[in-house]
């Protein structure tokens, strides 16, 4: 530590031979820099700040009804792509700067020197922009900064409003789509329904059972059919049977049932029917039996008259011949009714066959139906939402744009910072001339020490003498030091005269005539 | 100095110069003079006694008043300003700088050492001290006259110290004595003998021979073949004293080197903070010679090693 110390201490030492080197070239830069800084021009800074209201009144109402677009991340990234170069083309057209461009490199390099000049703060929380423009003359600052503002807000809105219409476009679009095929699939399945009426599900039940059903009532149909053909043979042999006897026999035996008989016995059926309802005193009754009493009176007359009995055989043959023709009419009616079941049966059996086609190209016709009829139903609820969403930001009330502070005229110049770069140029012009100081004393070193002498010379060291002090040499040395101090003084007075000169307003006239001759 | 004054001296000079060389004698008592006013002769009086007050304006705030009188015509004797020299930073008999006497002391020692044969090898013409430095203004003078001092102050060894610059021939300014017939006489005139250029001070053992008059080819003349029998006169004929040159810069004159040759010890000055190390370098090129002792002698150095080391500071 020790060490370096010495060290340090030592190449201080020798830099200090140099020092008037040092104060050289600090006032020659010194001055330098200061005149360059006086003569910078002024710079006029403007400034806009904007604040985007994204949270209206109208968002959470609207929540689920209309569609929200991401107005804080559409609006990041207006700030990203606001210094774009379209937009400084448009600056540079707005504000007239272009007209002093001839060439396009000319041009390339304004754009390019509002591109670095322009300065978009952003706080993220906030929402709050500030756009900074800083220009030698005041009223372009402003301008550039105003146009900027107009792009800002217009491109945010403009996106928005575009966005909604393509998007709108769109689902018109489907939606007339969708519709005609809404229309398509909802005309072939009436179509298809109409053509397998009677086939379709639902109608009767199950196919097979109505199938099985048919099969049994068929059977029975036919079960029944012989029976009555049985029957019917059955009776015919009673009636050859009867017919034989009476031929055969003797054929006055054979009696007829008179017409009269019939009747009695038909009145007499009748009475018992009524009898069953009514009592003896009923006057029906009594009509009836008084008619059998005539009856029965007159036959008895006219058996006398006859002197013939009725032939009992006679009846049975009359009987089987009409149980014979009721036969006949039960056996053609239930070949009728076998024929029908047969029919029903086939039909039935072909059905089946075809029945299940026909219910998946359902099922199938359906399924379109509904795909469609959904999409349709969700593109027309997104249709009116876009709408109102629309409409939404089209009252403006969704996103604001609160212009806070609008772009001034700036009357007092923002820059340059010359009280900065005074100070810089004079902490430069200190460290460049201890610089220059240094790197002499580098340059051409020289020895302190007898330690240093040794080692450069390799010689032995007779001695060391003290530097003597004589008053004179004291008195130089007071001189020197005291001009040196002052010198640097003066270079401390000089900066302050900088200093004054920018600051003070009576001055600013003169340094604006000394900038006009450089 | 008027311009009468200085024909007046010429004169003188010649006068002596004439005269018949005695043996060179040693005044018998120191006198320390007290104050410029005050001037203490020496001892024996003289007929024709001339008073000569020789104003040297070296720098304006000191003038070093040296009195030259002539004792006898065998002998010069100048009195020397011990007050003046001591306020000039000198190494007087009357400075209060211990430190500087210490300093002093110890660059000496080793030189009479090898001066008389005492050190570790004898060493040719030893007793021929050649005090130079890379440029001039480095303190070779300040230190030829203050190791000088040193030696006829505090030892048994009378010592004659020749101011070989006679080009600055500070030297000889610094103690008034530029005017005086000195090194280049003897250079210049076959009749001038060494004896006759002698100069001795109120200091007993300490003689000098000043540059001499002015000439128009001082280095041409210290070049010469005579300067090399002198130096040999010089060390054959004064075996038993030390002979200081404050010599030439090495740099600065070619012909320095020259004179280096006959010396027996060269003492290169090398000023802190101010001599170039490659200046150093070069001066010490000219002058390696292995018969020789060659050493350096660090001068107005700030040394922390001696400050305070005896009670008093470094500085005034």
């Amino acid at each position: 530590m020790k060490e370096i110390l010495q060290q340090i201490f030592t190449q201080i030492r020798a830099g200090w031979r140099y020092r008037w080197y040092a104060m050289m070239v600090a006032w020659l830069v010194a001055i330098l820099g200061w005149f360059a800084v006086l003569s910078l021009p002024d710079k006029y800074e403007a400034n806009a700040r904007v604040y985007v209201d994204t949270d209206s009144m109208l968002r959470p109402l609207l929540k689920g009804l209309a569609i929200q677009t991401n107005f804080t991340q559409r609006i990041k990234l207006m700030t990203k792509t606001l210094l774009s170069r379209p937009n400084l083309e448009k600056v540079a057209r707005e504000t007239d700067l272009d007209l002093q461009t001839k060439t396009t490199k000319e041009k390339e390099i304004l754009i390019n020197k509002l591109r670095s000049g322009i300065k978009l703060q952003a706080t993220r929380r906030d929402n709050l922009y500030t756009i900074i423009y800083s220009n030698n003359d005041p009223k372009l600052a402003k301008d550039v900064v105003q146009s900027l503002l107009t792009i800002f807000v217009e491109t945010a809105l403009g996106d928005t409003r575009q966005d909604s219409d393509t998007a709108q476009r769109f689902l018109d679009q489907q939606i007339s789509e969708y519709e005609s095929r809404l229309i398509k699939a909802e005309n072939k399945l009436t179509e298809f329904k109409r053509k397998n009426v009677g086939s379709l599900p639902g109608q009767g039940g199950n196919v097979f059972q109505r199938l099985q059903t048919a099969e049994q009532q068929y059977a029975q149909v036919k079960l029944l059919l012989n029976e009555a053909l049985k029957k019917r043979d059955e009776i015919m042999k009673q009636l050859i049977e009867a017919k034989a006897t009476i031929n055969t026999d003797n054929a006055p035996t054979t009696t007829t049932v008179s017409p009269l008989d019939t009747r009695i016995l038909a009145l007499q059926q009748k009475l018992d029917d009524l009898l069953l309802k009514y009592t003896d005193l009923h006057p029906a009754v009594v009509e009836l039996r008084e008619k059998i009493a005539v009856l029965e009176n007159y036959k008895k007359k006219n058996k006398t008259a006859s002197g013939k009995t009725v032939v009992p055989i006679n009846t049975l043959y009359e009987q089987t011949k009409l149980e014979l023709g009721k036969s006949e009419a039960e056996i053609a009616t239930l070949k009728v009714r076998a024929l029908d079941y047969k029919n029903r049966l086939i039909t039935l059996q072909k059905l089946v066959n075809i029945l299940p086609k026909v219910e998946t190209e359902l099922k199938r016709l359906n399924r379109d139906y509904l795909i469609n009829k959904q999409n349709y139903d969700a593109l027309v609820s997104r249709r009116e939402s876009a709408k109102m969403s629309e409409s939404a930001n089209s009252t403006g009330d969704n996103v604001k744009f609160k212009v806070i502070d609008p772009p001034r005229l700036p009357v007092i110049p923002a820059g340059p910072k010359r009280m900065l770069f005074s100070v810089v140029i004079l902490m430069l012009a200190l460290v460049i001339g201890g610089g220059v100081a240094f790197i002499l004393s580098q340059l051409n070193p020289v020895i302190y020490d007898r330690q240093a002498l040794r080692k450069l010379t390799g010689l032995p060291v007779f001695g060391s003498v003290s530097r003597v002090w004589t008053s004179e040499l004291l008195l130089k040395r007071r001189i020197e030091v005291g001009v040196f101090v002052v010198s640097g003084i003066g270079l401390l007075i000089i900066f302050a005269l900088v200093v004054f000169l920018q600051n003070y307003a009576g001055a600013q006239e003169m340094l604006k005539g000394l900038r006009g001759a450089v | 100095m008027s311009s009468i004054e200085k024909a007046i001296e010429r004169l003188i000079e010649k006068n002596k110069s004439r005269a018949s060389l005695g043996a060179v004698e040693d005044t018998s008592s120191i006198e320390k003079p007290k104050n410029n006013e005050e001037k203490v002769q020496a001892k024996k009086p003289v007929s024709e006694k001339i008073k000569e007050k020789t104003i040297t304006e070296v720098k304006p705030e000191k003038k070093i008043i040296t009195e030259i009188s002539a004792p006898s015509p065998d002998k010069k004797v100048c009195n020397l300003d011990f007050n003046g020299l001591a306020n000039a930073g000198f190494l007087s008999p009357v400075s209060s700088n211990r430190q500087l006497f210490e300093e002093y002391r110890v660059i000496k020692r080793p030189l009479l050492m090898n001066a008389f044969g005492k050190g570790a090898s004898e060493i040719d013409n030893g007793n021929l001290i050649a005090i130079t430095s890379a440029y001039s203004k480095e303190g070779k003078s300040f230190t030829s006259l203050n190791l000088a001092f040193s030696i006829a102050l505090e030892m048994d060894t009378t010592i004659l110290l020749i101011d070989s610059d006679v080009i600055k021939r500070s030297l000889s300014k610094q103690l008034g004595l530029e005017n005086e017939i000195g090194l280049l006489d003897i250079l210049n005139n076959a009749d001038i003998d060494i004896g006759d250029v002698i100069i001795g001070t109120n200091l007993p053992r300490l003689n000098i021979i000043p540059a001499g008059q002015e000439s128009s080819s001082p280095t041409e003349l210290l070049a010469s073949a005579k300067m090399s029998s002198v130096l040999t006169e010089l060390s054959e004929r004064y075996p038993d004293r030390v002979i200081i040159f404050d010599a030439p810069p090495l740099l600065a004159t070619t012909e320095a080197s020259v004179i280096m040759h006959g010396m027996g010890q060269i003492m290169l000055v090398v000023e802190a903070g101010k001599t170039a190390n490659d200046a150093i370098r070069s001066a010490l090129d000219q002058v390696d010679d292995e018969d020789k002792v060659v050493g350096v002698i660090l001068n107005k150095s700030r040394s922390s090693r001696g400050a305070g080391y005896y009670g008093y500071g470094s500085e005034e």
